[in-house]
């Protein structure tokens, strides 16, 4: 064991290092740069030739990556996303709640309307008429006519495509179809209202499911097939430079051919994801160089040559295999998770789109069969006596026939139905909700590119502050000089 | 004797040096952290630009609204002056208030309105800011700099440790 070495105290050694200021003067400056030299390097010279990563620790630097690392932690993108999420809630209630207001009113003055009457001057009829051309009026803008007066019922219809609906056939379809034979048994005119435009919707979103899921899984089968194909060839075949590179081609256009059909096809988007993040995972454990000489080293490769073609890191054929930094995996899979969820939020937005065009025409078709019931029960008192032109409804439901009441109260009632059930919601989907269902989506999509960038960053910046921390101390460094003597020579050198 | 120490002088002038993955990292943080900056604030503006828009669409919503309501008012101011109780009546039994979310994308708890949107960037300039001093590659002077702090502390430790050991032992 070495004792601890004499040191050196003279004036001039405590003058030669340090003045009151933190420079050193130039005269013993060179002195300094000379005693460390020798002394440094006597102690490093075999690493420093040896390993470029060596370097000295500065505490600056330290403290500056720590505090990058520190304020990049502090930052709170979610609480931006976060807040327009509340905001698109409150906006929607907002519009929701306006559109409802708005209508509601329209519907209560067409309400008074019929019950108080008009001037006779402005009508020609009761309040029997007035109801009818109400209910007229609403069911040619969505079916492009009225039943009221027909043989073949809309409520009849909407009933018959109920009962048609299976596995094979959507209420869509059915409706469609049951729409084409009323009209056509009723000289009705051909269709294209809205109710029409509706179903159509949601056929057309129906078909474009069944037909991306049937090719997303047509693509996934193929791709995957070709794929695992071209990992078996290279694990069987020769595991040199040429074969991994053939892989990478491959791996690199397998990546891009899907990811652009993954646009187009947001069923197909998951495969990407699946296939990176199985070979990825694969990557994570096979981090040690060491495991690439052990039995079933080909897979590791191809593990490592899927990140290289992926995020252009690692690569299996260096000396040493050069298997990605466990930060420069992290950011990977941050990106992983990135695609992986834009893929979902794609098919999410696919899906509430879907839905709300659902909702949509499930709305009209209740207003349609309100509509229709009330033209129905109003049929049944319009052979009554007629009253004065312009008089309003409340009159038939003071009736003390109890059967023209009932009927009475029961067309006004199926009315205010049709508004409440069917006219004010459908308006309330069409103005707001489609809208919403986009800027949801995009904000989803903003709030994961966030998360992305920051796992990107986290690691990067931990790198950075994982350097700061490291170098060769000064502080070890003197303990060490002492330890071998060299305080002594260092400071009698000048 | 001299070769030796400019080769280790260099050497350890090279020890000084941010090591190139480094600097490399350092760079890209930089770029991303200012990407991400840039991004993020762009974003906030167009939020901005969005939500002047939905105010403008909600007053033209609230105008429709009170057209039609004052419309609906009149008429039962009217038909309360003509004594028209009945009519009046059954509009309340037949006038139910619609649902108010029909595609239940909302949950049902009364929410406050959330606050103005803004975004405090100050923690990715100062990230951008540290990561793009040390993308700079150190010049040899900063290099002499680094190595003269460095030498400072050892001697600085060198120095304590002789006073230390100056000392007279306790008795």
């Amino acid at each position: 064991m070495l004792a601890a070495p004499p040191i050196n105290n003279s004036k001039e050694g405590r003058d030669m290092s340090i003045d009151s200021g933190l420079r050193i003067s130039h005269p013993t400056r060179h002195a300094g740069i000379f005693v460390l030299a020798i002394a440094v390097s006597a102690l490093l010279l075999p690493a420093l030739s040896g390993c470029g990563s060596l370097y000295l620790h500065s505490d600056d630097t330290q403290q500056a990556t720590a505090k990058a690392k520190t304020e990049l932690d502090k930052l709170n993108v979610n609480a931006l996303f976060d807040n327009e999420a509340a905001y698109l809630d409150d906006l929607q209630v907002r519009e929701y709640s306006l559109v409802a207001e708005s209508l509601t009113a329209r519907r209560d003055v067409e309400l008074l309307t019929i019950l108080g009457g008009i001037d006779s001057k402005d009508f020609d009829g009761d309040g029997r008429a007035m109801l009818g051309s109400y209910i007229d009026g609403q069911l040619r803008g969505l079916v492009g006519f009225s039943d009221r007066g027909m043989k073949g019922k809309l409520t009849q219809t909407i009933n018959d495509a109920r009962s048609k609906v299976s596995k094979d056939k959507s209420l869509a379809k059915a409706l469609s179809e049951a729409l084409v034979s009323h009209r056509s048994q009723s000289d009705a005119p051909a269709g294209g209202a809205t109710l029409d435009t509706a179903i159509q919707k949601v056929a057309d979103a129906a078909d474009a499911k069944i037909k991306l899921e049937g090719a997303a899984k047509e693509r996934k089968a193929q791709l995957k097939g070709e794929l695992e194909q071209a990992a078996k060839e290279f694990s069987a075949g020769q595991q040199n430079r040429e074969a991994f590179d053939k892989l990478l081609g491959k791996v690199h256009g397998f990546l891009e051919k899907a990811k652009a059909e993954a646009k187009a096809n947001p069923y197909l988007g998951e495969l990407v994801t699946d296939s990176l993040k199985e070979h990825l995972d694969k990557l994570v454990e096979v981090t040690d160089p060491k495991g690439l000489d052990k039995p079933g080293d080909s897979k590791a490769r191809a593990a490592i040559g899927f990140a290289q073609a992926a995020f252009s890191v690692g690569d299996a054929f260096s000396n040493p295999p050069r298997v990605p930094h466990p930060n420069a995996l992290a950011a990977a899979q941050s990106w992983l998770r990135y695609e992986a969820s834009l893929a979902d939020v794609s098919l999410k937005q696919a899906q509430s789109q879907e839905a709300a065009l659902n909702a949509r025409m499930q709305v009209l078709i209740k207003q349609v069969h309100y509509l229709s019931l009330a033209g129905q029960e109003l049929a049944d008192i319009l052979d009554d006596p007629p009253h004065k032109d312009g008089e309003g409804f409340a009159r038939l439901l003071e009736s003390k026939d109890r059967g023209q009441a009932r009927h009475a109260s029961a067309a006004l009632y199926y009315f205010a139905a049709a508004w409440n059930e069917g006219l004010i919601p459908a308006q309330q989907i069409d103005q707001v909700s489609m809208e919403l269902i986009e800027r949801r989506a995009k904000l989803q999509s903003s709030r994961l590119s966030g998360e992305a960038w920051l796992g990107a960053l986290k690691p990067a910046v931990a790198t950075l502050a994982a350097y700061g921390e490291g170098g060769l101390d000064p502080h070890i460094l003197a303990e060490l000089l002492q330890v071998l003597g060299i305080g002594a020579i260092a400071v009698g050198v000048n | 004797m001299k070769v030796t120490c400019c080769v280790a002088s260099a050497l350890l002038l090279s020890a000084c040096a941010t090591p190139q993955p480094i600097v490399d990292t350092a760079a890209k943080v930089t770029k991303m952290t200012n990407d991400m900056e840039h991004s993020v604030s762009n974003y906030v503006k167009s939020l901005k630009t969005a939500r002047q828009s939905d105010a403008e669409r909600l007053q033209g919503l609230r105008a429709d609204a009170e057209t039609n309501t004052s419309s609906l008012r009149q008429q039962i101011q009217i038909m309360t002056l003509a004594n028209e109780a009945g009519s009046l009546k059954l509009l309340n039994t037949l006038a139910v208030a619609p649902d108010p979310d029909p595609l239940r994308t909302v949950a049902a708890t009364s929410k406050d309105s959330p606050a103005a949107i803004s975004f405090d960037s100050a923690p990715l300039k100062a990230v951008a800011q540290v990561t793009a001093e040390i993308a700079q590659p150190r010049s040899v002077g900063e290099q002499v700099d680094v190595l003269f702090e460095f030498s400072k502390t050892v001697n600085g430790d060198l120095e304590k440790a002789a006073k230390n050991s100056e000392k007279p032992a306790k008795p």
